[in-house]
């Protein structure tokens, strides 16, 4: 229901900033560079606290309403005093800019949303052996609103809350008497924790020039 | 007292052509820096101290990419880690640069941990922990090739192992360091 309302609010504003879509066809090709932390929320799989990941990123303009990001992170989170659970994500997300002006100009803030998909691992350590007891490969799509914050103009700082919902086999995750009990679910299991994302960026360079 | 009005004129002078230094602007391409850092783990509440050392390449007058590295020796405290390396890399910020060049910088990286072994013979893992880092300091571009640095590192991450164990640390430094400058910049502000 609280995707679904997410979902259909951010389609909404959406399409009605393409009913006045422009963009400047120069700021198309620019590859930028970025590294961020990355602050999970999780509400499934035992981890008992948010954890605090690395990462890094590639953009890269379609146009000046239109970027790309592709991604990847590391995540670590603690369950309990038995282990700790590793998150590893690889992905990509399109970001749309709905407000033009802050496209074009040089501004203090260039609001967007974002929507993507990423691949995820997740590992289950055991504190008592280091052993990693589970695994789950999942696919999770994305969805979420974030900020450029531009320094000068080559370089911005980006902040992005997104929603990932995890599509795949179910695994849970507890402490028991200092030791991981796990317990794998068959079938589907949707679950979905909040990224919080801060990341600087640098634009390299503009990777093709406007014909004519 | 005679000689103590010299030796007040005199410091005056060196003060004031120090200070008339500070504003010159200046060009660098690339900079490295080594030393030793005493360090707070704020989690902990342990003295530490680590070998720091950073290289930085110049993106134009007020920006560089920079990646540091620390190296953990010594505790003077519990000895929380047996080991507790870091790497950061990530984006720094002046004002301007002149001899004088305040800076900061948000650097994402990583630590590789290692918990000292307690109860137990067997040794903790070691574990690659992420951390968030912030940095803060200056610059005294003093002569062609060398330079002052000083600066603030805080850092927060955390390592899992039968528990939380934050390496949550600030960290100081003051040392010398070098630095080139090319003909041609490739970037200008």
């Amino acid at each position: 229901m609280r995707v679904a309302l997410i979902t259909s609010l951010l389609l909404g504003t959406s399409l009605s900033s393409f009913a006045q879509f422009r963009f400047d066809p120069h700021l198309r090709g620019i590859l930028s560079v970025g590294l961020r932390n990355t602050v999970s929320t999780f509400h499934n799989a035992g981890a008992t606290q948010p954890g605090l990941g690395v990462g890094g990123h590639f953009r890269l303009n379609f146009n000046s309403r239109v970027n790309t990001e592709w991604h990847a992170d590391y995540i670590t989170a603690a369950i309990n005093h038995a282990g700790k659970r590793n998150v590893y994500h690889i992905g990509w997300s399109v970001m749309y800019y709905p407000i033009y002006k802050t496209v074009q100009k040089f501004t203090a803030a260039k609001p967007y949303f974002m929507i993507g998909h990423c691949f995820d691992l997740v590992q289950v350590v055991q504190s008592s052996d280091n052993r990693v007891v589970a695994k789950r490969w999942s696919a999770a799509p994305t969805v979420g609103i974030g900020n450029h914050f531009p320094i000068k103009d080559r370089i911005d700082f980006s902040f992005a809350l997104q929603y990932m919902l995890h599509v795949g086999k179910g695994l849970e995750a507890r402490a028991v008497n200092g030791s991981v009990a796990i317990e794998e679910r068959n079938g589907f299991l949707w679950d979905g924790h909040v990224l919080l994302t801060m990341s600087v960026n640098y634009k390299l360079k503009k990777l093709w020039k406007e014909k004519g | 007292m005679e000689g103590k009005r010299i030796a007040l004129i005199v410091l005056l002078l060196v003060s004031l052509q120090a200070s008339a230094q500070f504003g010159q602007s200046r060009q660098v391409t690339f900079r490295a820096h080594a030393t030793l850092a005493p360090g707070f783990l704020l989690g902990e509440g342990e003295g530490v101290v680590s070998v720091v050392g950073d290289a930085e390449y110049f993106l134009s007058n007020r920006t560089s990419w920079r990646a540091d590295g620390a190296y953990y020796l010594l505790s003077f405290g519990d000895e929380t880690f047996n080991m507790n390396h870091g790497l950061y890399s990530g984006l720094c910020f002046r004002p301007s640069l002149r001899n004088f060049a305040p800076y900061v910088g948000f650097q994402p990286g990583v630590h590789l941990t290692q918990l000292k072994a307690r109860e137990s013979l067997v040794a903790p893992p070691v574990s690659v922990v992420p951390v968030v880092s912030g940095i803060t300091g200056f610059h005294f571009f003093f002569l062609s090739f060398l330079h002052i640095s000083a600066g603030v590192r805080v850092l927060h991450g955390t390592a899992y192992y039968f528990g939380s164990h934050p390496v949550t640390e600030m960290r100081a430094w003051l040392g010398l360091g070098w630095q080139i400058t090319t003909a041609r910049r490739k970037f200008d502000d």
